[in-house]
């Protein structure tokens, strides 16, 4: 497993090496904008003890991720063996959905906005019950996520019912840029995989630098692959390649023969 | 995943759950429609219409516009045709749902009751 760095580009992996590597993957949710909890597992017959410490780190600065690196050096994921990552968490769904459903429950209960000008408005707050409900039984289901370096896997699970297993190189780091309309540059570092709920470590900063440390720190904790925001780019940290090794379709080859052979220059002139 | 587990869970991508909220709110807007044109068509029992209702119909109409055409987005990006048909229908339903909740209020326009 060797860290190889060079001009690498960064190809998303559910167009062509999700094919690659049949493996047994659906459809996953990206763009949630996930916060996680992570869970304190030493334990092999755990069940679980700060499932929502991490629910906070929608709110951090990568500083705050740097401290707590300082304390759990694989910060989101607790090492049960050498090699294995085990990372337990709930979608941060869950506190939303459960806020707006006592927030719309309380307020038909309370007959607060019944009627507006004789148009019968108390659907809004039932709408909201709806939707709250929804989406609080949509996340009620614990999330898992294993590393496995020994066997070179990733298993992800809700409540015990696998989703998605795949090689290791399928999951990675990436820094993420989004930008405002006057140009100046946000970066999100993100965990995410092939199929995975893509989880947000740091959500905004500006520090460029600081988050790539991060990012690669994490990265090589962890044993994964990092990105960087570009697609094609020399920071990219590739550790695991897929199926079909170094000649991957996405490196850009060398140009050889930039400049004619000494013999053709003679010959020439 | 087995779809039994899915449901189990509930876990579904979310161009699927949107969608599926969106019909979800045609079908509640579709028997609002249909008891409507009943009492305006059929019995003409004017008073007994949705009227005391339209903001909330026309808002959730929107949203569930919105929402089949953000899960219909989804559905594109991925490479399965049954989940795009699936969308698309769903999202050509809720339209022309619109646009009949709109001919029909503008018919009935005329029998709202007055204040003045």
């Amino acid at each position: 497993m060797a860290s190889g760095r060079g001009l690498g580009q960064w190809i998303p992996p559910s167009s062509h090496l999700g094919r690659l590597h049949k493996s047994q993957c659906q459809e996953v949710s990206p763009g949630q904008g996930l916060t996680y909890k992570g869970q304190v597992s030493g334990l092999p017959t755990t069940s679980g003890g700060e499932r929502f410490q991490l629910w906070r780190l929608g709110f951090c600065t990568e500083r705050h991720l740097a401290t707590r690196l300082k304390s759990n050096s694989f910060y989101p994921f607790t090492q049960q063996q050498p090699g294995v990552f085990v990372l337990q968490y709930y979608l941060d769904t869950l506190w939303k959905g459960a806020l707006l459903f006592v927030l719309c429950l309380a307020l038909v209960s309370l007959d607060f906005v019944r009627q507006v000008r004789k148009q019968e408005t108390w659907g809004f707050p039932a709408f909201g019950v709806g939707v709250g409900l929804w989406l609080l039984v949509s996340s009620l289901p614990r999330r898992r996520l294993v590393l496995n370096h020994t066997r070179g896997l990733y298993h992800f699970s809700i409540r015990g019912r696998t989703v998605c297993q795949g090689p290791m190189n399928l999951i990675y780091v990436r820094l993420a840029l989004s930008s405002d309309a006057y140009g100046r540059c946000f970066f999100r570092l993100v965990l995410c995989g092939h199929k995975l709920e893509p989880l947000v470590l740091v959500q905004l900063s500006e520090r460029y630098e600081q988050m790539e440390y991060l990012g690669r720190h994490i990265a090589r904790k962890l044993n994964i692959n990092y990105f960087d925001y570009l697609v094609t780019s020399y920071r990219h940290v590739v550790r695991h390649w897929p199926l079909g090794g170094a000649v991957s379709p996405g490196l850009g080859q060398r140009k050889s023969h930039m400049y004619p052979q000494p013999r053709q220059a003679t010959t020439e002139a | 995943m087995r779809w039994q587990d899915r449901v189990a869970v509930l876990f579904f991508p979310p161009g699927m759950m949107l969608t599926v909220a969106a019909l979800v709110l045609f079908v509640l807007n579709l028997g609002v429609f249909l008891s409507d044109v009943n009492n305006f068509c059929i019995t003409h029992h004017y008073d007994r219409m949705s009227f005391h209702y339209t903001v909330v119909l026309m808002f959730s109409q929107v949203i569930s516009i919105c929402w089949a055409a953000i899960g219909s987005l989804y559905a594109e990006m991925t490479s399965n045709k049954f989940l795009r048909c699936f969308a698309l229908t769903v999202l050509m339903l809720n339209g022309a749902m619109f646009f009949n909740r709109l001919s029909l209020e503008f018919l009935a326009i005329q029998y709202r009751e007055e204040n003045h």
